[in-house]
């Protein structure tokens, strides 16, 4: 009994001790950041870069002596493409105590991570997925996403073409198999109506299962004029079809799409095609007229021996730069704080251009954009960045 | 006019591809009462059988970058070796099983397949080149269409020519159909079922590889789940030609491609969207008016 009650006592005054020593650790604790993405599964191809951004994000900012005076830890789990899986994964990383989590680019694949988080009460911020129900509306108010709503990337297509080119008809050619290609035909046709003397000569659908789009040619051909340009709400998945078959067509007129279509890799089958538009978060051709984007490209190829696959990665380093400020700003890594922070951003300079959050709106309604050519199958910048003025209006944000 | 005919013409090339893919279908249940959800894969098989395995983003040409005469066959190869050995090592051993056993096989194989290319290949579609000047336009007076359509459309008549000599002109053939008929009588009189069966997957196979050319060549795209679409609607197809029947799948095919072309072209662009529900619209009032198809087998009759 007498050594129980000395062990006892020893104990307590261990702890005693130990107490003041443990708040002094906490400082130097480092802040853990869980990603739960995918690195199993169809996900993982578009998971991967900004993952790998982030990590780069990571090492700078604690090179720079961290956040709060303390190191950033990333922790990561792997969701398997699999929503049931991603819940599981969110779950854990709270379990292990993560600050902040990441979650993946697809918001059926991501958000049951982020729900996870959010009844957990830690922010989550999604990687790339350019769905408006990160935020309040949809997972809730602790949830964020880096990216843009597809119809911000419609409206400064509309304004671009409208603006930069001097085109005023327009026809849209809209896949029907996902909520972004609808969204982003939807979005641009309501925005072009917006623009004074423009014409929009009509739409038309298919699905990617459709694989001849026959009947929409003759559809087009039959137009009493073509069109000023085309524009194509497409994945790419069809695109390399669809841009094939009108070419083949003789339909010549320049054709716009998305930011989905950055990176060159799709561009293999398509070897002379020219006149095609899209605006990019950055160039990963070395012509960006953003030093810092060139930059990052080269140390992303440095660090893993090849250049991202799509602009898109960059999100990834701004995903974690976004936390860093706020958490500077809130002065504790607190999740209800750092919401409260970043709801403040007003066209915050990050890497991936400016963000702007409210308490509302946790997505994108306006977005920059460095405007890009295909020219004889090769694609470059044309060399200046370009915001659209008009902002998506709420109520739009959510229709398809 | 020449519009309704332009449309007739862009009906028939979408027909015709779902007309091989049902083809490919309808030939296995025709056999062995099998729906295998997997022949989309046999047909994404083939085509990513074209490019080096790797999961590189920009891909590298590997069977694709053979001339045509030994590319096509060796994508044959391929995709019949692993229809074969799909055979062999899954549907022989369940034979016996119900076809909800089988059904449930084909769903399993189908997924291990786009697994399979998944963890080979990665999930980012790829862009090739192989075929694409098959793409180039042709014009007829004021209809056109391309190349690409026509071999599409010849390539469906001649192998519905090609499987029907087959069936019933050679030895194998004719016990296939007699397997169809009866297959435990078949068995008894003599019919080596094994062989029969196998067979019929060789030819489903063969029919797949076809199926993933014309794709590459007319869409320069390869994804894990470029087919699953396709084989859906090959399936509808089969149901509304007359399942077993195979001039039931070609013809359900057509139908298919056909009332999906004309909906696109009449539908107001609100209603474009939805085209689908209305294709299926059709399709069900089809099978309430003919529930056996639209061409009736006697073998594929329920006997009292």
């Amino acid at each position: 009994m007498r050594v129980k009650l000395t062990s006892f006592a020893l104990l307590a005054v261990g702890l005693l001790a130990a107490a003041p020593a443990q708040a002094a650790d906490d400082a130097k604790d480092p802040i853990l950041i869980g990603m739960a993405i995918a690195k199993s599964g169809w996900m993982t191809a578009f998971d991967d870069d900004p993952s790998k951004a982030a990590r780069i994000a990571v090492d700078d900012i604690n090179a720079a002596g961290g956040v709060l005076g303390r190191p950033i830890e990333l922790i990561e789990g792997d969701t398997k493409t699999d929503p049931t899986q991603a819940f599981k994964v969110g779950t854990e990383l709270i379990d292990e105590g993560v600050d902040f989590l990441i979650a993946s680019c697809d918001f059926d694949m991501g958000a049951p991570a982020a729900l996870a988080a959010q009844n957990a009460g830690i922010a989550t911020m999604s990687i790339c997925s350019g769905s408006p129900k990160w935020g309040p509306q949809g997972i809730g108010p602790l949830v964020y996403t880096i990216s843009v709503a597809v119809q911000a990337e419609s409206y400064l297509s509309a304004e671009w073409a409208y603006e930069k080119m001097g085109w005023r008809s327009a026809y849209a050619l809209k896949e029907t198999d996902y909520t972004f290609t609808r969204s982003q035909c939807s979005g641009f046709k309501h925005h072009w109506g917006e623009l004074d003397g423009t014409e929009f000569l009509g739409e038309d659908t298919y699905k990617i299962a459709d694989s001849s789009i026959a009947v929409q040619i003759t559809r087009i051909k039959a137009l009493p004029e073509e069109p000023d340009f085309i524009m194509l709400c497409s994945t790419i998945t069809a695109m390399p079809s669809i841009i094939r078959q009108l070419r083949a067509a003789g339909i010549n007129a320049p054709l716009m799409t998305s930011m989905g279509a950055d990176g060159d890799y799709w561009l293999e089958s398509l070897p002379h095609l020219s006149d095609f538009y899209l605006p990019a978060h950055g160039s990963l051709y070395g012509d960006d007229p953003n030093p810092k984007v060139q930059e990052f490209m080269a140390r992303f190829e440095e660090r893993y021996g090849r250049l991202p696959t799509t602009s898109l990665a960059m999100m990834g380093y701004s995903v974690v730069q976004a936390f860093a400020i706020a958490a500077e700003r809130a002065g504790t890594v607190d999740s209800e704080a750092i919401a409260a922070e970043l709801n403040k951003f007003d066209n915050e300079p990050l890497l991936i251009g400016p963000r702007t959050f409210t308490e509302d709106v946790h997505i994108q309604t306006q977005v920059r954009g460095l405007m890009m050519e295909v020219e004889d199958g090769k694609m470059h910048s044309l060399g200046e960045y370009y915001t659209n003025k008009t902002p998506v209006p709420f109520e739009m944000l959510f229709q398809e | 006019m020449t519009t309704f005919i332009q449309i007739c013409i862009d009906a028939a090339s979408l027909g015709s591809l779902y007309a091989l893919a049902a083809l490919g279908i309808g030939l296995l249940w025709g056999v062995m009462k099998l729906i295998n959800f997997a022949h989309g894969d046999f047909i994404s098989v083939g085509a990513y059988a074209l490019i080096v395995p790797s999961s590189a983003v920009v891909p590298t040409l590997f069977i694709g970058a053979w001339p045509a005469p030994l590319m096509i066959p060796a994508v044959i190869l391929v995709v019949a070796s692993i229809a074969l050995l799909a055979e062999r090592l899954i549907f022989r051993p369940l034979r016996t099983a119900d076809p909800s056993t089988l059904l449930v096989a084909s769903f399993s194989l189908s997924f291990f397949l786009q697994y399979l290319i998944l963890m080979i290949y990665g999930a980012r579609p790829k862009a090739v080149t192989v075929g694409s000047t098959l793409n180039a336009e042709l014009t007829l007076g004021p209809l056109r269409t391309t190349y690409i359509d026509v071999v599409t459309i010849s390539a469906t008549a001649l192998l519905l020519v090609a499987v029907a000599l087959f069936m019933t002109r050679t030895r194998f053939g004719i016990q296939m159909r007699a397997a169809t008929q009866d297959f435990r009588m078949a068995r008894m009189l003599g019919v080596r079922a094994n062989a029969v069966i196998a067979t019929a997957f060789a030819i489903s196979g063969i029919l797949a590889a076809i199926v993933s050319f014309l794709i590459v060549a007319r869409t320069g795209t390869l994804a894990p789940r470029m087919a699953s679409q396709l084989v859906m609607v090959g399936f509808v197809a089969t149901v509304i030609g007359g399942m077993g029947s195979l001039v039931g799948c070609i013809l359900g095919g057509f139908v298919v491609g056909v009332v999906s072309a004309f909906l696109q072209f009449v539908l107001p662009e609100d209603l474009r969207a939805t085209r689908d529900a209305f294709v299926f619209i059709v399709v069900i009032l089809m099978l309430l008016v003919r529930p056996e198809g639209l061409v009736r087998l006697r073998s594929q009759k329920e006997r009292v």
